[in-house]
């Protein structure tokens, strides 16, 4: 089987949400549509190629520029507002928004997202009227021929078969369409299929968002994999067009560049507070995973078109050559050849405007890990391939027998060492002229007893691992695996149905809450200025208290706001009472230690 | 009914509130300058003066004592609910101690605080504590038992 049948054989089936725009297309077309700019440092974009000149044999082409150019294409002309509004009003209609995403979170992601609001007029961004644009120019090139493709790569490494599978789409617009982080033009996703040496599958891993390693591949026998036949169905992002197992809508949190510390020592805080003292957790759960984070929803419903088997249209799938000495005059050379962007080069500093490069390159032109390392991508680098796993456990049996039978050589070494050096200190003990030297004399001898000890206790411990390691092989050639989720650390799940059911007044409130609570300062500061502390206390308290309402979490903020108080109260008694609550301690331990020893000694 | 150790310490500490608290009922009450107040007023009612002509510092007074029994009762009924695990009690309970702690922190802070105020506190932070844990909101339904999804984690 020859390895686009390979590809083919597997191939994904992909259920978008209705309302999408945009679906895997050829990259020929869209290439031939666009011109290619070069920006060197601190100087504006040069043409090097204008729109309808560009082919992808030219973007193969070498394009010498010095360090920190950015070569990028450029699909569409922004359209104006007027225009752009015109022409959403007259292709309106498909997606429906569920619930606002707004309504769904507390105050504070409230006032975070208004925050990148503002960034997002201060960072470099995608034009308003560049969705329109790209929608026109996609349906009219999809109008003409159209087309769903996909370009496959198969990669043999590490005893698996990957069947790498990438999605070209012309702009992501989840930011303008859907309310989502960003917008860029082009779009790279892909879904990689990982099969033993006899094809037979093992793992899927789908790109999403910012998961990487373990938590992006399901093994291929989780209910989560939904199937059919041996195509597994994937779920898709509308506008982000990330890959989701099931489907649904998805709370994605973005945070802000600066929260990391913050938000490290709040889940650290958090963590004491629910294991430690048991107690349920006074923060929202928005701000349990940081306070500086904004939520977005991805919807991946999948109630729209169907592509692939079975699905409402077909692939078209081409290969991707693997090698990088590609010759420049094949079809697919762009793939290893052209590191520049694949669209609009915003000028976005945390890069979530700018266009992506292809699917070989980073935006810095470096190489994609997924590309050259599709194990690694997937944290399957340290999963034996189940052919492997016989000659796997022998080969580490084998080293942890080498590695013991080292250490007690070492070990009989080392102790004939001291025992010498025992025997010498003996002799020192009782001659005078020693005096300054057995001091020195029983370091060292420390010293060697104590490198004797680190190997007994790493002997204790490879020996165990060769206990377990046996038991291990055992179940394996039985036939046991680990429980399907175990590599698992945070799976994403859709929202729960719960979070779609607030009310229309809840997402108006949403919409105005930020506004009024600003305002409302605003007119404390104008009219009594002196207490605006109580003014802002007393007016977050009451719009805290009707975001519970309309939550219908009313009894839950009283749970919250009576903690709050409780640690106020405990502060209070542990500022006012310190000496006496010492002394307290202080005999509490007496009395524990007398006790304790009275326990032993009538027990 | 085999209740469990933190059910029987959260009970003990309603029990014991709401006996600080009548007990500090009984203490302003019993006061000669209360009794006296009381009695001034009581001598007007007789002469028929129905105007309700509270005398000067007795409304403090009324207040004081009256704050004492109503918190003192709420404790007591709350506590039978407790016992007796039903869920009411649980809700009734933190709001009663969101009252008692409102009430100690503004007296602490308007320096008008005293032994009664600290002992509520102290009492109030941690019957609070013991409500707020998984264990008392499972038991009371205010939460669910944890359940794994479909999909385990």
């Amino acid at each position: 089987m020859d390895d686009l049948e390979l590809l083919r054989r597997f191939e994904p089936i992909i259920h978008f949400t209705n309302g999408e725009h945009f679906f895997p297309m050829d990259v020929d077309r869209y290439v031939a549509e666009c011109s290619l700019w070069e920006t060197r440092p601190d100087q504006p974009s040069d043409l090097l190629i204008p729109e309808r000149g560009l082919t992808l044999q030219k973007l193969a082409q070498p394009h010498p520029a010095p360090h920190g150019s950015v070569h990028y294409l450029r699909f569409v002309e922004s359209l104006s507002a007027f225009e752009a509004a015109r022409f959403l009003v007259k292709h309106r209609g498909g997606f429906k928004h569920s619930r606002g995403r707004l309504a769904r979170v507390g105050l504070t992601s409230r006032l975070v997202d208004a925050l990148f609001s503002i960034t997002l007029i201060l960072r470099g961004r995608v034009p308003g009227g560049t969705a329109a644009a790209a929608r026109d120019a996609y349906s009219k090139l999809q109008a003409f021929d159209e087309r769903y493709v996909y370009y496959g790569r198969v990669v043999r490494q590490g005893g698996f078969i990957c069947l790498q599978y990438w999605f070209f789409y012309a702009m992501n617009d989840w930011r303008s369409s859907f309310h989502g982080v960003n917008d860029h033009e082009a779009d790279w996703e892909q879904v990689v299929v990982y099969l033993a040496e006899d094809l037979t599958p093992q793992w899927v891993a789908y790109a999403s968002h910012d998961f990487s390693g373990d938590d992006l591949r399901r093994r291929w026998d989780d209910r989560e994999v939904k199937r059919l036949g041996e195509h597994p169905v994937i779920f898709t992002g509308a506008g982000s067009h990330a890959s989701y197992f099931s489907a649904g809508e998805y709370m994605h949190e973005v945070a802000l560049p600066f929260s990391g510390p913050f938000t490290r020592v709040m889940r650290v805080l958090q963590k004491i507070w629910r294991s430690t003292f048991r107690q349920v957790s006074v923060a929202s759960e928005e701000t349990v995973s940081g306070a500086l984070v904004i939520p977005f929803i991805d919807y991946a419903r999948g109630d729209g078109l169907k592509i692939g088997p079975g699905g409402d249209r077909q692939w078209d799938a081409r290969l991707l050559p693997d090698t990088h000495d590609t010759a420049p005059d094949h079809p697919q050379a762009w793939a290893h050849h052209y590191r520049g962007l694949w669209g609009l080069f915003a000028r976005d500093p945390i890069a979530g405007e700018n266009a992506p490069a292809g699917p070989k390159y980073n935006r810095d032109g470096s190489v994609r890990r997924s590309w050259v390392d599709p194990l690694g991508w997937a944290g399957l680098d340290k999963v034996t391939p189940p052919s492997s796993v016989a000659a796997t456990l022998e080969e580490g049996r084998a080293a942890l027998e080498k590695r013991l039978a080292s250490a007690q050589s070492e070990i009989d070494k080392k102790t004939s060492q001291l025992r010498i050096l025992g025997l010498e200190a003996e002799s020192m003990i009782n001659v005078p002229h020693f005096e300054s030297h057995y001091p020195e004399h029983l370091q060292k001898m420390t010293a060697l007893s104590q490198s004797i000890e680190a190997l007994h206790r790493q002997t204790a411990v490879d020996q165990a691992l060769l206990e377990s390691l046996a038991n291990y092989g055992a179940e394996l050639m039985r036939g046991h695996r680990l429980p399907v989720r175990s590599h698992i650390k945070t799976a994403h799940h859709p929202a729960p149905a719960g979070a779609e059911q607030l009310g229309r007044l809840a997402e108006a409130w949403a919409a105005l809450s930020l506004g009024v609570l600003i305002l409302g300062f605003l007119m404390i500061l104008l009219i009594v200025p002196r207490f605006w502390v109580n003014g802002l206390v007393s007016l977050v308290a009451v719009i805290s208290f009707l975001e519970a309402i309309f939550r219908r979490e009313a009894k839950d903020l009283i749970r919250r706001a009576v903690i709050l108080l409780s640690l106020m109260a405990t502060l209070v008694l542990l500022v006012e009472f310190a000496l006496p609550l010492l002394v307290a301690a202080i005999i509490g331990l007496g009395v524990f230690i007398i006790a304790d020893n009275l326990r032993e000694l009538v027990g | 009914m085999k209740r469990p150790r933190y059910l029987r310490f959260l009970s003990l500490l309603m029990f014991l509130q709401a006996a600080i608290f009548l007990g500090y009922f009984y203490l302003s009450f019993n006061q000669p300058t209360t009794l006296t107040f009381i009695q001034i007023w009581v001598t007007e009612l007789n002469r028929g003066n129905f105007d309700l002509n509270i005398p000067r510092g007795l409304a403090t007074v009324f207040f004081l004592t009256g704050t004492w029994l109503g918190l003192g009762v709420a404790s007591f009924l709350i506590w039978i609910g407790l016992w007796r695990v039903w869920a009411w009690a649980w809700s009734a309970a933190i709001i009663l101690e969101g009252v008692v702690l409102i009430l100690s922190l503004e007296a602490y802070l308007n320096n008008v605080v005293d032994w009664r105020f600290y002992t509520a506190m102290v009492v109030a932070v941690l019957i609070s504590f013991l409500l707020n844990q998984h264990e008392t909101q499972i038991l009371y339904k205010v939460i669910e038992t944890p359940v794994e999804g479909p999909f385990g984690k």
